[in-house]
């Protein structure tokens, strides 16, 4: 992990639409590539930051786990899962806020659909009240996305997780 | 008397960035099965380290430790360890820690009915039955270092070894669960090794004190019986004259002849 942090850190700042046009030629088609741009944009800070909950496993649970002599698959499933998910879902949540604005800058370009063509189609047509409704409409449905993960968290990890 | 547990000739040198420090230096104790010893000396001695080789969670340079004449160089259920911060895993309830340590010991000799009734035997050995549904958040410092010690126990450890368990507790806490612990040990008659830097509460619970001199290369300094009849109660040590001079004796050691000197 250590030595591949580097590759991560420089690939996590490209910007996501600097993907686009590679992800285009690839796949030759919209949909297919504007869905890479989200996948290449949201998957790094979910890597990193489930990483960082693995190596923050508390040594106290690691010698728990070595006097009850767990195997890996019950260190996998009793300690490293459980004890990570708060940063695994740290990293979802942000994870799902960049993916919210990939689709929405992917949309602008690739145009036809979705809220991004409906912003710059009202540019164009020069409806700035309708652009206004849509930056809205895009805060209020990424803060949605927030908590709907938020509460998954809260959930899943059992209330363990910072929120 | 041949030792249940014999610590032998242990040595354990740490090595960081080419400088080297040695810790302890030629550490060697036999304990008796059913005794319960206590390891006393200044902060920073090495006594949690001597815990963590005895435990096996630490490889010791030279030397090595017996038990039952075998030599143990890993971690196991055989060597319980209570940890001071008491070490629940904040996910589970305090039922399903315990029920943890107790599948993982005993799932090829005992039925899943079996281990549930363990389970609950042994929170109930430490009185912590009633929370049993609760999580490590939601119950008190000392109700978490029972739940500690039911987890130990409920191994069926041949050596119990406590690491300051009643170190982050307040006074009549820690008094209340002493008391439970000297309870437990005259019930079961397990073998104890318990590290504390409180003078009282080694004198009160233990058969010998091992006291260490200071760091680096901190050795046994002095090894002290404390012939004082089970059991005890702690309101008539304080007028027992063995209690009085055994505290005394541990006192001189630690505050005279080796003061702690403030590393710079």
């Amino acid at each position: 992990m250590r030595g591949l942090d580097p590759i991560f850190q420089v690939l996590r700042t490209v910007p996501p639409l600097a993907w686009l046009p590679l992800s285009l030629a690839a796949f030759r088609q919209g949909q297919p590539a504007a869905i890479f741009v989200i996948f290449i944009t949201a998957i790094w800070p979910i890597i990193i930051n489930t990483a960082v909950g693995i190596r923050n496993i508390p040594q106290d649970f690691r010698n728990v786990a070595a006097v009850l002599r767990l195997n890996h698959l019950e260190f996998f499933y009793k300690i490293m899962v459980p004890s990570a998910a708060p940063y695994i879902f740290t990293g979802l949540r942000i994870g799902i806020g960049l993916s919210w604005l990939a689709i929405v800058a992917a949309e602008m370009l690739i145009g036809g659909v979705g809220i991004g063509f409906f912003i710059w189609d009202a540019w164009n047509s020069s409806r700035i009240s309708e652009i206004i409704l849509a930056l809205v409409y895009v805060g209020i449905t990424g803060f949605i996305l927030d908590r709907i993960v938020a509460t998954l968290a809260t959930l899943v990890t059992r209330g363990t997780a910072a929120n | 008397m041949t030792d249940y547990l014999k610590i032998d000739h242990i040595d354990k040198t740490f090595v960081r960035a080419g400088a080297t420090a040695e810790v302890l230096k030629d550490i060697t104790l036999g304990i008796a099965r059913g005794e319960y010893v206590s390891i006393i000396g200044h902060s920073g001695c090495g006594k949690s380290t001597l815990l963590n080789i005895v435990a096996g969670l630490l490889p010791a340079t030279n030397g090595g430790v017996l038990l039952e004449n075998r030599e143990v160089n890993e971690p196991g259920p055989d060597r319980a360890v209570v940890f001071q911060n008491h070490s629940l895993l904040p996910w589970l309830t305090v039922y399903d820690n315990v029920r943890l340590a107790v599948d993982k010991v005993f799932s090829g000799s005992k039925s899943r009915a079996e281990r549930d009734a363990w389970t609950l035997h042994n929170l109930d050995l430490v009185q912590m039955t009633h929370a049993k549904d609760k999580r490590p958040s939601e119950i008190s410092g000392g109700m978490k270092q029972r739940v500690g010690i039911a987890r130990a126990l409920a191994m069926e450890p041949k050596v119990l070894l406590l690491d300051e368990p009643f170190g982050a507790l307040d006074a009549l806490t820690r008094a209340h669960l002493q008391d439970s612990v000297m309870a437990l040990h005259q019930k079961l008659g397990n073998t104890v090794l318990m590290i504390t830097h409180d003078v009282d509460e080694a004198v009160l619970l233990s058969d010998r004190i091992v006291m260490m001199t200071n760091g680096p290369s901190a050795r046994i300094g002095e090894v002290l019986d404390i012939a004082l009849p089970r059991p005890r109660r702690r309101l008539e040590m304080a007028a027992n004259p063995v209690y009085l001079k055994c505290r005394q004796r541990v006192l001189e050691f630690l505050y005279e002849r080796h003061r702690f000197v403030e590393a710079a």
